[in-house]
């Protein structure tokens, strides 16, 4: 089952870009695979890059009214500040978020459980450790499942919560002379969510907020206009349809006889290229699965701009609809109410299944967050096994 | 004190042993006391106790039966015994003079029973020193051991470790003898030691560098590479004693030249431990590798007058050819082993050598497959025959 993931827009190599598809890719092979009865390192996942095409700035966002919002100031060489960030706009959107993490855990264990580790995925930068994180993951939530309300947590505090947690979901295991696995992520991700609940709900957040949404929405234009303008015509493809196709073909070379599905899951505008792909630069692909994610499949094909718009469809509003791609057998679309670069598929396509996934996360950060959230993993291999 | 057992008369060069194992720890998860406020995510162990009986009672066995297999050496015997051991319940270890019941191994008793193993260790150029140690353990700059009592004192989280690998240097310059560290425990680094200024735990004796090293033989041997986790199965013998058991209980040793006698020196050891958890990992989902050092010259732990054993394992695939193969193995003396392939693969113990090993199919289903000449030499010797091989 080689997975082919197709990067939407505001994405540019850097260390926030591959500590990303990292923490994803560990994620999927730890969680998804095993659900499609596939062992994760038997999995392939391949993701084209196409950021370097995007959108390029002359002035590098100089026209911004706050400079400071150039790319570069979010590809922070130093991972802790924007882990940081992560974990504030994970709080935004919970509202049970107190300044103190262990009553947050005697009201609601299971959330907190997926805090905390949302919070270490935050920071992860190693696939083996993500996948790691990511079996632990599956673990605790048993646990949380198993246990509301541990005897542990009555007495437990700030400093050994970590500790108590990560016992007792291990308790199982061959008993080792140190807490090893995940023990220091989680004490990380814990420690993050301890630092940011202050902050949660107060001006930080604000102002984080406006300094970075500007910035975003800018790169979100110009990477869809350069790709629209230059995206080019079966034949005389452009750069980003030529990148993603050869990602997809290199999937394609590495499918076997006992291992031969396609899933391609294509985030944000990755959904918009990869509808281009299946309609009319490469019709004749055969995908076992496709899952949109945070995209806006949709709302361009509101506005008739792929090449395979026609514009008789709905003849007569709102009845009818656009078939889905034939070489799709099965498509699934994402969406977040928070996230408002997402869009609804179903009211324009016949044959998609929209489902809906809360990130969790702000306004600001729902459109990147749905990979950042443990569960999103969980929800997404359950889909596919049905 | 725990003292277990001495050797009458005890001059004379000998070796003196010191084992601890941890298996309680009150402060740190599970205890029965009030939790450390860092307990680095820390339990309660079941292996340690029972590894640390494994490994007494092998050390006791010649002096408990004549002849039994343990810690025999007739050019330095064993001396002394001294045990410390945290477990839940009282625990006792069977001597000469019957059971006795173990002092608990808090830092205070380790480190009291560390002096007094030290002086023993130095009462002879001669002697042999063995530390023995199975319970949590944790890496930063060094390698420190945790104390049952570890975690009492939130103001003094780390005072309740201690530093073994400095421990080993401070030793190697008291003593002229020869020393075995034996350490069962994890080497997960720890970022919150790593984390804290000012509290690093101490190692049971100053290294004094204003002393040179002059023992004659330093062989240190972990269970787990550095920031690795050494396992136990629940309830039973932690993999690394349980391999280094098996070592010294006739599975290495190199020849005496001129003598009818093997010698285990800590090269030996380091080599046949290392092979042993290795033959472990095929059935282990989570890998153990142990981690060795080994300094001066050779000076053999045990010397023992029979021949090593070999842990043979010999298979032939596709597994329809072993089943209608008759695999043997041929010794350069002509001493042959054979196997019925049709009872699957051939596990057999047999003494270290050269030997020639084939397997021949009983109707010709196959051609003959043969290697001459393997060496098959302790602990493991591991073979799949095959068209492909």
């Amino acid at each position: 089952m080689p997975i082919v993931f197709v990067h939407g827009v505001n994405n540019r190599a850097g260390d926030e870009y591959r500590d990303n598809e990292a923490g994803r890719n560990g994620f999927l092979k730890a969680i998804v695979a095993p659900a499609l009865g596939l062992k994760g390192k038997d999995v392939t996942i391949v993701s084209p890059y196409w950021g370097g095409d995007g959108a390029k700035f002359a002035w590098d966002m100089s026209v911004l009214p706050d400079p400071a919002d150039s790319y570069e100031a979010f590809g922070s060489e130093n991972d802790d500040p924007l882990a940081t960030e992560r974990v504030l706009e994970l709080l935004a959107k919970s509202p049970n978020a107190t300044g103190d993490p262990v009553e947050l855990a005697k009201a609601d264990f299971e959330g907190t459980v997926e805090l905390i580790y949302a919070s270490a995925l935050a920071a992860s930068s190693d696939q083996d450790q993500a996948q790691e994180l990511a079996a632990s993951y599956e673990r605790a939530m048993a646990y949380a499942t198993a246990h509301p309300k541990p005897d542990w947590l009555a007495t437990a505090e700030e400093s050994n919560f970590a500790d108590l947690l990560n016992h007792h979901v291990h308790a199982g295991d061959e008993e080792s002379f140190a807490a090893g696995g995940v023990f220091d992520q989680l004490k990380e991700g814990f420690s993050r969510l301890v630092n940011a609940l202050p902050a949660a709900g107060t001006e930080v957040l604000g102002a984080l907020g406006r300094r970075k949404l500007n910035a975003t929405v800018t790169r979100f234009a110009g990477d869809a206009f350069v790709y629209l303008s230059r995206r080019g015509a079966p034949g005389s493809e452009g750069t980003i349809v030529k990148l993603v196709l050869a990602g997809l073909d290199e999937a394609i070379a590495k499918k076997t006889a006992q291992d031969n599905k396609l899933i391609v899951i294509a985030h944000s505008f990755g959904g918009e290229v990869m509808y281009d792909i299946l309609t009319t630069f490469r019709p004749t692909l055969q995908v076992d699965c496709l899952i949109t994610v945070g995209s806006q499949v949709g709302l361009f094909e509101e506005m008739k701009v792929y090449l395979a718009s026609k514009d008789d469809i709905p003849k007569h509003y709102p009845d009818g609809r656009v078939p889905k791609p034939a070489g799709a057998k099965r498509w699934l679309n994402v969406f977040d109410m928070n996230d408002v670069l997402s869009y609804r598929a179903s009211p324009v396509f016949d044959g998609v299944d929209d489902f809906e996934y809360e990130t969790g996360y702000s306004t600001l950060q729902a459109h990147g967050g749905y990979f950042l959230r443990p569960s999103f993993y969980t929800r997404l291999a359950k889909r596919l096994k049905s | 004190m725990t003292k277990v057992y001495e050797r009458n008369p005890l001059a004379g060069p000998g070796v003196h042993v010191l084992a601890i194992g941890v298996g309680d720890y009150p402060h740190l998860i599970d205890g029965a006391q009030k939790l450390a406020k860092m307990p680095l995510g820390l339990g309660q162990l079941s292996s340690p106790p029972l590894s640390l009986k494994a490994f007494v009672t092998w050390c006791l066995a010649p002096v408990m039966k004549a002849g039994a297999t343990g810690l025999q050496n007739d050019q330095c015997s064993l001396a002394t015994v001294e045990v410390l051991c945290s477990a839940k319940g009282a625990i006792s270890v069977d001597v000469p003079g019957g059971a006795v019941e173990l002092e608990r191994a808090t830092r205070a008793n380790i480190k009291a029973a560390f002096t007094r193993w030290r002086m023993r260790v130095c009462s002879d150029d001669n002697n042999i020193g063995v530390f023995y140690f199975c319970g949590h353990g944790i890496m930063v700059a060094d390698h420190y051991l945790l104390a049952e009592d570890f975690g009492d004192d939130d103001e003094a989280p780390w005072d309740k470790a201690f530093d073994v690998s400095n421990s080993l240097r401070a030793m190697e310059r008291e003593t002229k003898g020869a020393l075995y560290f034996l350490v069962d425990a994890c080497r997960q680094v720890s970022k919150k030691i790593a984390l804290t200024a000012g509290a690093i735990p101490t190692s049971l004796m100053v290294v004094d560098l204003e002393k040179a090293v002059v023992r004659s033989s330093a062989t240190l041997i972990r269970a787990t590479g550095e920031g690795k986790l050494a396992f136990a199965p629940g309830g039973k013998v932690s993999r690394f004693t349980d391999v280094l058991l098996t070592a010294l209980s006739g599975y290495c040793g190199i020849r005496t030249s001129g003598k009818p006698t093997w010698d285990v020196d800590g090269e030996t050891l380091a080599t046949a431990v290392r092979k042993l958890l290795e033959n472990n990992n095929k059935s282990s989902q989570r890998k153990q590798v142990s981690d060795q050092q080994i300094g001066g010259t050779s000076v053999p732990l045990l010397r023992v007058t029979t021949a090593p054993m070999v842990k043979v394992e010999i298979d032939l695939l596709p597994t329809e050819k072993r089943a209608v193969a008759q695999m043997s193995l041929t010794s350069s003396k002509g001493v042959k082993f054979v196997h019925d392939g049709s009872k699957g693969v051939l596990l057999k113990d047999i003494p270290g050598g050269v030997y020639d090993v084939s397997a021949q199919a009983a109707a010709h289903e196959f051609a003959d497959l043969s290697y001459p000449e393997e060496g098959v030499w302790p602990p493991v010797y591991e073979l799949t025959m095959g068209p492909a091989v």
